[in-house]
């Protein structure tokens, strides 16, 4: 019919995977919630977020959030748009703005996570 | 009493648009079908409006249209399932090409249909009695069989008012019938032939297609059963 | 005008033109007509089963299956057809499955099978002469056999790759000399004239249900196919055998399928009483439908029946005592026609049913391969073929019982399409005369330019409802009389018809006119059917002659339009294995 911009491939890994990081994400913005917000007064200190920061089990609860987050809100967003009939350039720039700025957030996440 | 259609016409020969246009009929109980009230539209006052219909009872699926914002067949719905106190908006069925006043040209809904291979295909050499299925299994196919293929699902479905190629409910339904029917040995061609950019995937479990089915097949359910196939074959 | 040619042209996506549809062997053309498209067909809506003698839940054999027919269609049937089609029932059935078709099961797997009016065993097997008590003959799947069965078919054609022409409306055939050249056809899309060339022509029309006030037959059921033939010098036969099935929805005609009383429903009339046991000892509300209709109007008559608000009687179909497992899952649509459309709740009480026109015995003449014949010696008409409930093989004589029609349909539009398949081989195109379609253009032009002063709709209400009054369940010479010249005024006020739509697209207005002469030309021969059928026999009950008369009326009637009178000429009934007897369950 007509050429598509993403993946040729099946679209149910990217559906279990959608569901699989919301579920995920349940869990970490749970966790996230109680070490942020749920007392107002700690883990906003530079200090405590130093401590957190140097425990390589936060390191990862870091990493997997940035990741998971940014996987399923970039890709949910790509789902709406690809619910809409596009030119092919016009889709093509969309794909690449998220695939970049994904790319680009996740490389700073990263960064700053690790430079701890 | 007196009741109020309010009738979205639309004749290509004659107008560049669509226009509403209110006729005030007689109905004889609030059981009374909005197809007959259609009938006497046609048959006392205006015999230009044009509309599909047959069976009259819900059973062929010539006649969904719009009634008040809502899918429906015009056979099935009675007086009373409206508000027929204020005029009854009767337009014909949203996103697809109308022909005239209700008529909307169903050719790419067929073709979507067809897509699903919506027929049954076993190579192998067939017994000489029926195929034996457990009831339980048969009746698996029950619901997905009962479509009469009336477009008021998929006609109600975003998914399809944003991208016209999606699939559509209807035709997604058709391929679970055969998917999930223990004779068939096609599952993996219908499979692939949703498993595309504008096929299942375009499916956000929005139940608007649940709500306008009159024949009342829960569509989601049966599109998430695909899903769920179609992940345990890919993964 | 825009001429096709193709080795086939069926008319009609029905059950019988789709099963035929199939039987057409790859490397020739063929098309199949309908003004409808193809899963809209009425045989979607066929609720109750298709009867085989499976034995699938007790003991059954096609001879059973071939007396109780022979039986329901009060000696009338030819026995020759009725024997082929119980023996082919078993293999047709297990073919549908096989399509995909998806049944209701037994606990082992097999098509599950159940009662249905006049379908009868031995009640001691090895004693053929014994008391005959219900069998599990029709096998369904939930009620809604009829559509899955059109949808399989339909599917199957796809899978074939048939070519469809839908919303075309055909207005006449073509003949050449004495064979058929094609058909005349209606874009109704365009209002474009079609002229289709064929070597061969099904007609699978349906049937004409709209000819009667209330009916259970779709607004499409005009009788097309029979005005066809009757237009074209060809005869119809036993028009005057009209079934009224028993239990439509008061009012409204609507279906309630006899399964309701397979399933255990019964008939009350105003005293509460269960009426059947004195009308059918034995098989009581499951007698055949000619019995119980005039059983009903009988208790109407006598005054046992319900007075509705819009004048018309009715009784009570009493399903509440039944398990509601039985209601919804074997009866789901029927038990919702009757909460959707008159507000009853099916579970606590009773629904209120009327006799409802449902079915055409009578239909165009046919040999066992669906070849149409011209007269009482059965000489074909080459190139011309009919199946299903346009056609009268005569398989269901003067009454049908449950579950045979669709049975029907598929082993006879499948012989059709083998004969079909057989002929094209060997036959040439006949010469398709200059003026074919003039007919149609005429009638057509005399409609859109007509400025008389008769409306579609009036003048077809009239129509149907004289024809309910006077050539209903019970008939007599005096209404008949009255109802020929009724008939001819009729059509004499046709010609005055005028339509608002001048338009070329989907003009509705201009087919449903069309429809309106095809349903008088249809109503003719049923008039005059019923007028010389000087006895009661099966379905046509004449108060004047309530006895069969077995000496004068053990024949088919075949009655040909002229220009005044039809002519009325007689054919004899095939007899082979039974010989006429009472009829009594
Ligand atoms: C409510 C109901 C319930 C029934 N239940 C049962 C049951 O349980 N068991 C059973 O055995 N029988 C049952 N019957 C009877 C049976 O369903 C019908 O007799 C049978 O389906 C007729 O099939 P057909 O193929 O002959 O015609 P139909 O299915 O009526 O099809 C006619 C076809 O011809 C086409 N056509 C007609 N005129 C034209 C034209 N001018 N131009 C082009 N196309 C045309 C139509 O579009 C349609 O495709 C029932 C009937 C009704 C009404
Ligand atoms: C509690 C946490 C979350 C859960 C449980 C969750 C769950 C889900 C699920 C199950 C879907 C798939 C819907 C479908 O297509 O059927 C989804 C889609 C989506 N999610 Fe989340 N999500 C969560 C948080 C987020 C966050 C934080 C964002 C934004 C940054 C986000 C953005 C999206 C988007 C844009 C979609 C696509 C919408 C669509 O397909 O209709 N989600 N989410
Ligand atoms: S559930 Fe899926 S198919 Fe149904 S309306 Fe919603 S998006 Fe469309
Ligand atoms: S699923 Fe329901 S709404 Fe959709 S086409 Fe079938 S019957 Fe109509
Ligand atoms: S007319 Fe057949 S579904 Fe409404």
């Amino acid at each position: 019919m007509y050429k598509h911009t993403g993946s040729r491939g099946s679209g149910a890994p990217g559906w279990v995977l959608q569901r699989i990081t919301g579920l995920l994400l349940v869990i970490v913005v749970i966790g996230h919630y109680f070490v942020m917000h749920a007392d107002p007064a700690s883990g906003h200190t530079y200090a405590a977020v130093l401590e957190r920061m140097h425990h390589p089990l936060w390191k990862m609860f870091d990493l997997t959030f940035i990741t998971v987050g940014l996987w399923h809100g970039l890709n949910g967003t790509w789902g709406i748009f690809r619910d809409y009939k596009m030119k092919p350039a016009v889709s093509l720039t969309i794909y690449g703005v998220i695939i970049l700025s994904g790319i680009a957030f996740w490389v700073l996440g990263v960064n700053t996570i690790l430079s701890f | 009493m007196k009741v109020t259609l309010r009738i979205q016409r639309y004749n290509p020969e004659r107008d560049s648009e669509p226009y509403y246009q209110e006729f005030i009929v007689e109905a004889g109980d609030e059981k009374e079908r909005i197809l007959d009230l259609l009938h006497q539209v046609k048959w006392k006052f205006d015999g230009t409006l044009t509309f599909r219909r047959s069976c009259a009872h819900g059973v062929c699926g010539s006649d969904g249209i719009r009634i008040n914002g809502r899918n429906r067949l015009a056979c099935s719905t009675l007086l009373r399932d409206v508000n027929y106190r204020k005029p009854i908006v009767i337009e014909p069925l949203p996103s697809i090409p109308i022909i005239k006043d209700l008529i909307v040209d169903m050719s790419d809904f067929y073709r979507k249909y067809e897509a699903v291979k919506p027929y049954m295909v076993n190579n192998s050499p067939p017994p000489e009695h029926e195929r034996y299925q457990s009831n339980d299994d048969a009746e698996k196919l029950f619901e997905s069989a009962k479509c009469i293929l009336c477009a008021c699902c998929t006609t109600s479905c975003p998914s399809s008012w944003s991208d016209d190629n999606y699939i559509g409910p209807a035709a997604l339904l058709k391929a679970y019938r055969f998917v999930f029917d223990t004779r068939d040995e096609a599952a993996d061609e219908r499979l692939d032939a949703v498993d595309t950019p504008d096929g299942i995937w375009r499916c956000h479990t929005i139940f608007n297609c649940v709500e306008a089915c009159p024949k009342e097949i829960n569509l989601t359910w049966h599109i998430s059963q695909l899903k769920k196939r179609l992940t345990e074959r890919e993964m | 005008m825009i001429k096709h040619q193709y080795d086939v042209v069926i008319i009609g996506a029905g059950g019988a033109g789709l099963r035929a549809a199939l039987e057409i062997p790859e490397g020739f053309s063929c098309a199949v007509l309908s003004k409808v498209f193809p899963t809209r067909s009425h045989t979607g809506a066929a609720q109750g089963g298709i009867g085989a003698a499976l034995g699938n839940e007790e003991e059954d054999s096609w001879e059973w299956h071939m007396f109780d027919t022979v039986k329901g269609s009060d000696y009338l049937g030819d026995q020759e057809a009725t024997e082929i089609m119980a023996k082919d029932a078993i293999r047709a059935i297990i073919e549908l499955e096989h399509m995909g078709m998806p049944f209701s099961r037994t606990p082992e797997g097999k098509i599950a099978q159940r009662r249905f009016g006049g379908h009868t065993r031995p009640e001691k097997p090895d004693d053929p002469d014994s008391k005959r008590v219900a069998v599990r003959r029709s096998c369904y799947s939930a009620d809604r056999t009829g559509h899955v069965m059109l949808h399989t078919l339909y599917e199957n054609c796809i899978k074939q790759k048939v070519h469809f022409f839908s919303e075309f409306f055909v207005t006449d055939l073509i003949m050449s000399g004495k064979s058929c050249a094609g058909v005349v056809a209606m874009d109704v899309a365009t209002s474009e004239v079609h002229v289709f060339h064929a070597k061969a022509v099904m007609l699978a029309t349906g049937g004409y249900g709209r000819v009667f006030r209330i009916t259970s037959n779709a607004h499409v059921g005009t009788g097309d196919g029979f005005s066809f033939v009757y237009n074209n010098g060809l005869p119809l036969q036993d028009m005057e055998f009209v079934q009224f099935h028993p239990t439509g929805l008061w009012k409204l005609g609507i279906l309630i399928s006899e399964a309701a009383r397979g399933e255990g429903g019964i008939l009350l009339n105003n005293k509460g009483e269960r009426f059947m046991e004195r009308y059918a000892p034995t098989v009581k509300d499951l007698a055949p439908r000619d019995m119980v209709s005039r059983a009903i109007i009988t208790e109407i008559r006598e005054g046992r029946g319900f007075k509705g608000s819009d004048g018309t009687f009715y009784v009570h179909l009493d399903v509440s005592h039944l398990p509601k497992e039985v209601l919804n899952d074997k009866l789901p649509e029927i038990t919702g026609f009757a909460r959707t459309y008159l507000g009853v709740e099916p579970t606590r009480e009773p629904i209120p049913v009327q006799p409802t026109a449902h079915y055409a015995m009578g239909g165009i003449p046919t040999t066992v391969d669906a070849e149409v014949t011209r007269d009482k010696k059965n000489t074909k008409v080459p190139g011309l073929y009919a199946a299903g409930e346009a056609a009268c093989v005569s398989v269901h004589g003067a009454n049908r019982l449950g579950t045979n029609s669709l049975l029907d349909l598929i082993v006879f539009g499948r012989r059709g399409g083998k004969a079909i398949a057989k002929f094209i081989k060997g036959a040439e195109f006949a010469l398709l005369p200059e003026d074919a379609a003039d007919r149609t253009l005429e009638r057509i032009d005399h409609l859109m330019n007509s400025k008389g002063k008769e409306k579609v709709g009036p003048l077809r209400t009239e129509l149907q409802e004289r024809m309910m009054e006077k050539v209903g369940v019970f008939r007599n010479k005096k209404d008949l009389t009255e109802m020929t010249s009724e008939i001819k005024s009729l059509r004499e006020r046709y010609r005055e018809v005028s339509i608002d739509d001048k338009g070329k697209i989907f003009n509705t207005d201009l087919v449903e006119a069309i429809e309106l002469g095809n349903l008088i030309d249809t109503a003719e021969p049923i008039i005059y059917g019923a007028l010389v059928r000087e006895e009661s026999r099966g379905a046509h009950s004449r108060e004047d002659f309530p006895k069969r008369d077995d000496k004068k009326w053990l024949k088919h009637t075949l009655v040909y339009k002229t220009d005044g009178k039809p002519k009325v000429d007689y054919k004899p009934v095939s007899i082979t294995r039974f010989q006429p007897k009472e009829r009594k369950y």
